[in-house]
């Protein structure tokens, strides 16, 4: 696994002069700390969050909601214009994986965040499997993987109770399985004998396993969040290079399963399902938001961005595109959605996860170039390749790969600032706290990231107690205090502004319900609802107390005498 | 039958052409089907617009390549 370190990879070429070993050994090593240290910092946040029992991103609550409604055997798409006012906006199969624990160990915010923070690790080591396979260098693949993890958004909602990192796993795992395969090279011999015989066109969906089984992980994908659609796209239009008659066909039937299943929940949940899953997520876009985010994601991730346009350059231009390249192409893309009314720098994880493959590839792949004899003749000693495959070349190559790592997690750092440990080591890495609460993250102020302190348990206590104590239903803004305080879960604050926004969310009887004062204790935070309901809160309800949680100020309200 | 054949740099740079000028023909036309908050083209659709002028780029560079593997 070191042979990367000693710069002697695959026992080909000649070693390097002492001093550059040595030299390259503890860069990687310094480099190997780097990406260890900040995943040390992601595991201390993931458990963080794994102690908090409320909602540290707004919208994990209700995300547990459609788990316990998935164990009770009721689909979360419905009517949200009656009460409870509520609906689920994505796909059922992240609540159904996280099902299992609820139901195991009772409505808890860590079920989802395990899961969540499982997939991650699942997608970075299948991202360091991807690059030990293309290249042969263990090592090249973990620091690949680990920077995969030491991405900020990776970092930032991985152990959240939201579907994305699911997706993310899926989709990853979907890529690895397909990306060696050749439709026209791994036919079983049962394939070709049937392709062979009458059967004509669908005898061409005799497809090895692998591709069914790549196929089956997207359509997983698909239905845990619906931004899969763009890695699917990425798959089929690689097919298509490949062998576009059996591209389509398996274009085809993947559709006819995915439809099947939109069409079977449609049917399940009276035509709720379409309209909260497709019509509630057109929202509308923002330029400077879509561009702002693409700026961000380029300047933190400069060092894999520049890696995977090389790689995707020469593969469209001097190679054969592969799938991982097509992959980036399509999830790079896809980023332009985080222009959309609630979309966010998630949106990007995709394409960070494409970029760590293709770093790996880029450098096992110049690592790997020799002088060749191509048709009877060398190449050109003063060619690009030859300076590229020159000795010289490996060994400026050899040092400025652990350094260009360590410039890529320089690039990503994030930390906490407070602390016997965090503290020197804040100072000695020379930055401070970003966020008011102990955390340092290069891409500035964040809500994401700073650990849950004391006070905040002790706030989200003294809200779900509040809570429990209201008569009533109570209308809150999250979910979790109502898991905490054993009361009914009313309303989906986002949704209902996305929806009420497209035309979609008629608030008359919720706006009745708070005129009529039913609610015992209304509690916000962001204030994510339609503007006539937060009317009618301010007109029937009047504040009884504020509460600081998470760097937020929830706003408790009681019903006016 | 639709050929199985691998598709040629040369392909690919059609297919990108042919794509960025349905895109960009799609994209002058919304304002025809949809009413629009701007007089003639919005930001949205001169972004848009942008991108297919690059597809059709990126296309237009790929069909000297001839009929090298995609």
């Amino acid at each position: 696994m070191m042979r990367l370190a000693w710069g002697n990879w695959n026992g080909e070429e000649p070693l390097l002069p002492g001093w550059a070993k040595w030299s390259s050994r503890t860069l990687f090593v310094l480099a190997a700390l780097a990406l260890i240290g900040q995943f040390l910092v992601y595991v201390h946040y993931a458990i963080s969050l794994f102690r908090f029992p409320f909602d540290y991103d707004q919208g994990e609550g209700f995300e547990l909601y459609d788990v316990v409604l998935h164990t009770q055997g009721i689909w979360p798409y419905q009517d949200s214009q009656v009460f409870p006012f509520y609906t689920s906006i994505y796909p059922p199969l992240y609540h159904l994986l996280t099902a299992p624990l609820v139901l195991a160990f009772g409505p808890a915010l860590w079920t989802g965040r395990v899961v969540s923070f499982t997939g991650s690790l699942v997608a970075a080591a299948a991202i360091a499997w991807a690059v030990r396979r293309e290249t042969g260098q263990g090592l090249l693949g973990v620091l690949c993987g680990l920077s995969f993890l030491a991405s900020n958004y990776t970092f930032a909602i991985g152990p959240l109770f939201r579907q994305h990192m699911t997706m993310v796993m899926f989709e990853t795992l979907a890529i690895v399985v397909l990306a060696q395969f050749d439709l026209n090279c791994e036919d079983t011999k049962d394939a070709k004998k049937t392709r062979s015989s009458s059967l004509g066109l669908f005898a061409s969906l005799r497809f090895p396993p692998r591709l069914w089984l790549g196929a089956a992980l997207l359509i997983c994908a698909g239905y845990t969040k619906q931004l899969a659609l763009a890695t699917v796209l990425a798959v089929l239009a690689w097919l298509f290079l490949r062998g576009p008659r059996r591209a389509l066909l398996v274009g085809f039937v993947m559709s006819l399963v995915a439809g099947s299943i939109f069409l079977w929940i449609n049917w399940r949940t009276d035509g709720w399902w379409y309209v909260s899953i497709i019509q509630a997520n057109i929202n509308a876009f923002g330029i400077p938001q879509m561009l702002a985010f693409y700026r961000e994601w380029l300047e933190l991730h400069a060092v894999l961005a520049l890696a995977a346009f090389g790689v995707l350059i020469y593969e469209t231009y001097w190679g054969r595109l592969s799938l991982y390249s097509t992959w980036f192409a399509f999830a790079f893309a896809n980023g332009a959605l985080s222009g959309k009314f609630g979309a966010g720098e998630s949106y990007f994880v995709t394409a960070t996860a494409a970029a760590c493959v293709l770093a790996g590839l880029a450098a096992g792949r110049l690592w790997g170039l020799s002088p060749r004899r191509r048709e009877g003749r060398e190449d050109n000693p003063r060619s690009l390749l030859a300076f590229l495959a020159s000795s010289r070349f490996k060994l400026v190559f050899t040092l400025a790969l652990p350094i260009l790592f360590l410039i890529q997690t320089r690039l990503t750092l994030h930390t906490y600032t407070e602390g016997p440990v965090y503290g020197p080591l804040a100072r000695l890495l020379g930055v401070v706290d970003s966020s008011g609460r102990g955390y340092y993250d290069s891409q500035g102020y964040t809500q994401l990231g700073p650990r849950p302190a004391r006070a905040d348990h002790e706030a989200g206590h003294r809200i779900a107690s509040l809570a429990r104590n209201a008569p009533g239903p109570v209308f809150s803004e999250e979910a979790g205090f109502m898991f905490a305080a054993g009361k009914p879960v009313v309303t989906n604050a986002f949704p209902q502004l996305m929806m009420f926004q497209a035309g979609l969310f008629d608030p008359a009887q919720l706006i009745e319900m708070i005129a009529r004062r039913e609610f015992g204790l209304v509690i916000l935070r962001a204030q994510f609802y339609p503007p006539p309901v937060l009317q009618a809160i301010g007109a029937h309800y009047q504040p009884l107390t504020e509460i600081e949680m998470n760097g937020f100020t929830y706003r408790l309200l009681e019903p006016r005498p | 039958m639709l050929s199985d054949a691998p598709l040629t740099k040369r392909q690919l740079g059609l297919l990108l052409v042919a794509g960025g000028l349905v895109a960009a023909l799609t994209v002058l036309l919304v304002d025809v089907f949809r009413a629009s908050a701007f007089a003639g083209l919005g930001p949205a659709q001169l972004l848009a617009l942008g991108v297919c002028a690059l597809i059709i780029l990126l296309g237009l560079s790929l069909l000297p390549l001839g009929d090298r593997l995609a």
